[in-house]
């Protein structure tokens, strides 16, 4: 972002101010922080208040004031207010103050996202004239979708039994992140276990501020009510872009954000399109205007149309790598990879989960199933080549930023034709990264490609996926075969990962 | 749509299914299976029953019951057809295929759309007597979807279908079919295949280039068959051009 820093009206001696100031930039008081009901933009400040960004004039600057001279602050544009300690000093364009004191502190409050606009400091001398002014931006930190390089937080996922019977996929996760992990009874949701879809995690963050902004989905299936049932509070802020039917890719799992790479700092947000002519079904425009008007994650767009359920989630994903120069690989699903990982096994080896629910009884079977290959070779071209092009043009990715993912797609019975993963889709994982970003447990659903279901240590799938992952990842495979698998998602879909705000520092936004 | 659902459980009488023999002794637990409820999958559109006690063979027999019952919901109707497709009906296919044919003939094009899931497990002459009809369906959904399972499961078994589908009047009856002869390796004379390059929709361009170059590698390029496609404004149908000029 390119500022304009004035330096006007210098004149006598005095060379005062003529360090630039970086800008101001708070987060918008969206939330309520009282738990009064009310935005806390829309009342006076309350005890619990913390989203108020300080300022103070900069020690040079507090330096060339001098004894008589005073420093005026005029307002230039609506969309904040500015108090010195309890008082409202000014809230609309065009209003004004004179500080008592050098080392007065300003406290900045603003409306919304997105909010630019400035103040001018005015030096005055003991006549009132001006001796010098300097024009400061003012700016509130967009809402950043957060990216799997940063630090999780906590975990959360729906549990249930009977008619939604996921306990082992419960457990998986209880044994991967202890306490990182949170579970909500799926009952009360009308079983619906996609909490991905239902969500986003993004926020607004500057310098001493974090505002977690909940984006919840125009899906509104079970779960609609679950993020102000479940996230809601202090320093959370649940909001809906968009309204009216929701199609499949309007779900969460079809929003994702890519790590940062060169001139994007907080990573670029990436979606699906699904195709039925010329005109796609994507995400609601309300929400990609609202990505578009934040340019920071500037977004880019996939064709899913292979897919059955759509969702960007389904065949790629980031992972850290710390021995990186980027500081991360990118997994992109690979048939011919799935093929070359197919002939290094026994033909003759028995896949007795997928003989009773995919009709392949052994690698043979599957292997010498020609039109299967054909297919997933029709897929290899037109989608999953596409992609990697794609993430090279909008990323600048290289190949010693990818990993080639063994995987195979079939067409999903019920679902004309579109695909979904033959095996249950390791791309579809959770990333639940360190604090210091170097690493992260994964958490991926068992692909169960052995003969003997109840030995995870015999899968030659899972041994082959550990020995593709960069060091300071730890994989943990959790059974999500008939809840999930089966259901057309995986353990990605079935859960949803608070992160730790990347933050705008002020530098940044220069 | 839980409206028709509860209706389909009022009218859920036990002499609909109580002469099949596995239920003669569990009355009760076929009547859970009668009236369990699938659930939306991860495709809102789409439901499938989870319970994988469910998808055991000795249920068919009721499963294709609920299917006949006219009281049961279409949407019910699509899952209980994913549930049976996943079983295995071999020891049993005469008296299933005879209840199910009558769904290939159900008014509603969806259901006779979805039946055609079910094709690769009837016998072949069973398959063949119902791919007959189906290729003659006034609804194109039908036809593509028939042209569909043909292409990916019976492709060298009727392979006389995917021929006869190049010549609809739907182009996504024509994809299917023309993408089911490179598929399976059905070779029929370029004559027959090269008019699809001039196809009304690119998709069918795009699979007559990949099929030809499946089935007579090299040949779009000796018999100068890209010609006519340089100016194509499929973006699609250009990456093909280059991938084929390309390899050779």
């Amino acid at each position: 972002m390119s500022l304009l820093f004035l330096l006007l009206g210098c004149n006598g001696s005095t060379k005062a101010w003529e360090s630039p100031i970086d800008p101001i930039v708070g987060i918008a008081n969206i939330d309520d922080d009282n738990q009064d009901g009310k935005v806390d933009w829309d009342e006076d400040l309350s005890e619990a208040e913390n989203d108020i960004t300080s300022f103070e004039l900069p020690q040079d600057m507090k330096d060339a004031v001098g004894g008589n001279n005073t420093v005026r602050v005029r307002q230039n544009s609506n969309g904040f207010r500015i108090y010195v300690g309890d008082t409202l000093k000014s809230n609309s364009e065009e209003d004004l103050f004179d500080l008592d004191s050098v080392d007065s502190t300003l406290d900045f409050e603003f409306e919304s996202i997105n909010t630019t606009g400035s103040i001018t400091l005015v030096l005055l001398d003991s006549n009132g004239d001006t001796k010098s002014e300097q024009e400061v931006p003012v700016l509130s930190a967009p809402m950043l979708l957060n990216h799997h390089l940063q630090p999780m937080e906590q975990v959360y996922a729906m549990e249930g039994t009977g008619f939604v019977s996921n306990q082992a996929f419960i457990q998986g996760f209880e044994d991967a992140l202890g306490n990182d992990f949170s579970a909500f009874d799926v009952r009360a949701y009308e079983w619906d276990v996609w909490l991905q879809d239902e969500i986003e995690f993004a926020n607004l963050a500057s310098s001493g501020t974090r505002l977690d902004i909940v984006i919840d989905s125009i899906r509104d299936r079970g779960l609609d009510s679950f993020p102000e049932e479940e996230l809601d509070g202090p320093d959370v802020w649940i909001e809906t872009w968009g309204r009216g039917m929701a199609n499949s890719q309007d779900s969460f799992g079809n929003l994702e954000v890519a790590p940062p790479v060169d001139g994007y700092p907080y990573g670029r947000i990436y979606y699906g399109d699904w195709y039925y002519g010329n005109t796609p079904d994507t995400i609601t425009s309300d929400l990609t205007d609202e990505f578009d008007a934040q340019a920071a994650q500037d977004p880019f767009t996939l064709d899913v149309t292979f897919l059955c359920v759509g969702h960007v989630d389904e065949y790629m994903t980031f992972i850290p790598d710390a021995s990186s120069p980027k500081g991360f690989k990118f997994l992109l699903a690979d048939v011919n990879a799935g093929y070359a990982f197919l002939e290094t096994l026994s033909p003759s080896m028995s896949l007795p989960k997928y003989a009773n629910d995919h009709g392949f009884s052994s690698v043979e079977s599957i292997l010498n199933d020609g039109a299967l290959r054909r297919l997933n070779e029709d897929i290899q071209l037109d989608y999953l080549d596409s992609t990697w092009e794609t993430m090279q043009t909008e990323l600048g990715l290289t190949e010693e930023d990818l990993i080639r993912v063994p995987m195979l797609f079939e067409e999903a019975y019920g679902c004309q034709g579109y695909t979904a993963t033959l095996m249950p889709s390791t791309l579809n994982m959770v990333v639940a990264t360190n604090d210091d970003g170097t690493g992260a447990d994964l958490i991926m659903p068992d692909p169960y490609f052995r003969s003997s279901i109840n030995d995870q240590s015999s899968d030659p799938f899972i041994e082959h996926i550990n020995g593709l992952l960069p060091t300071g990842n730890t994989p943990y495979w959790i059974d999500d075969w008939d809840e999930y698998h089966m259901q057309l998602g995986e353990v990605h879909c079935g859960s949803n990962t608070l992160r730790t705000p990347m933050t705008i520092e002020n530098e940044e936004t220069q | 749509m839980m409206i028709h659902w509860l209706i389909s459980i009022a009218f859920a009488q036990p002499s609909t299914w109580s002469a099949i023999p596995v239920c003669q002794d569990n009355v009760s637990i076929c009547e859970t299976i009668y009236t369990a409820q699938p659930k939306p999958t991860r495709n809102p559109a789409l439901l499938r029953f989870t319970d994988p006690e469910l998808s055991k063979s000795k249920w068919i027999p009721l499963h294709i019951e609920r299917l006949l019952d006219s009281n049961t919901p279409e949407p019910v109707q699509l899952a209980l057809i994913t549930l049976v497709q996943q079983s295995d009906i071999a020891s049993d296919i005469d008296s299933i295929e005879s209840r199910l044919l009558p769904l290939f003939e159900a008014e509603s094009p969806e259901l006779r759309a979805a039946m055609t899931e079910l094709l690769p497990q009837l016998t072949v002459a069973t398959q063949r007597l119902v791919i007959s009809a189906l290729i003659q369906d006034k609804d194109w959904l039908v036809r593509a979807q028939t042209m569909r399972i043909v292409a990916r499961h019976l492709g060298r078994t009727h392979s006389e279908t995917l021929i006869y589908g190049l010549m609809d009047e739907h182009s996504e009856v024509r994809q299917h079919a023309v993408k089911g002869l490179g598929w399976n390796d059905v070779v029929v004379p370029l004559t027959e295949l090269s008019p699809l390059l001039q196809d009304t929709d690119p998709n069918v361009r795009l699979h007559t280039l990949r099929t030809i170059e499946r089935l007579y590698p090299g040949s779009a390029v000796k018999l100068r068959l890209l010609d006519s496609l340089l100016d194509d404004s499929d973006p699609k149908v250009q990456r093909e051009i280059l991938r084929i000029q390309t390899a050779h």
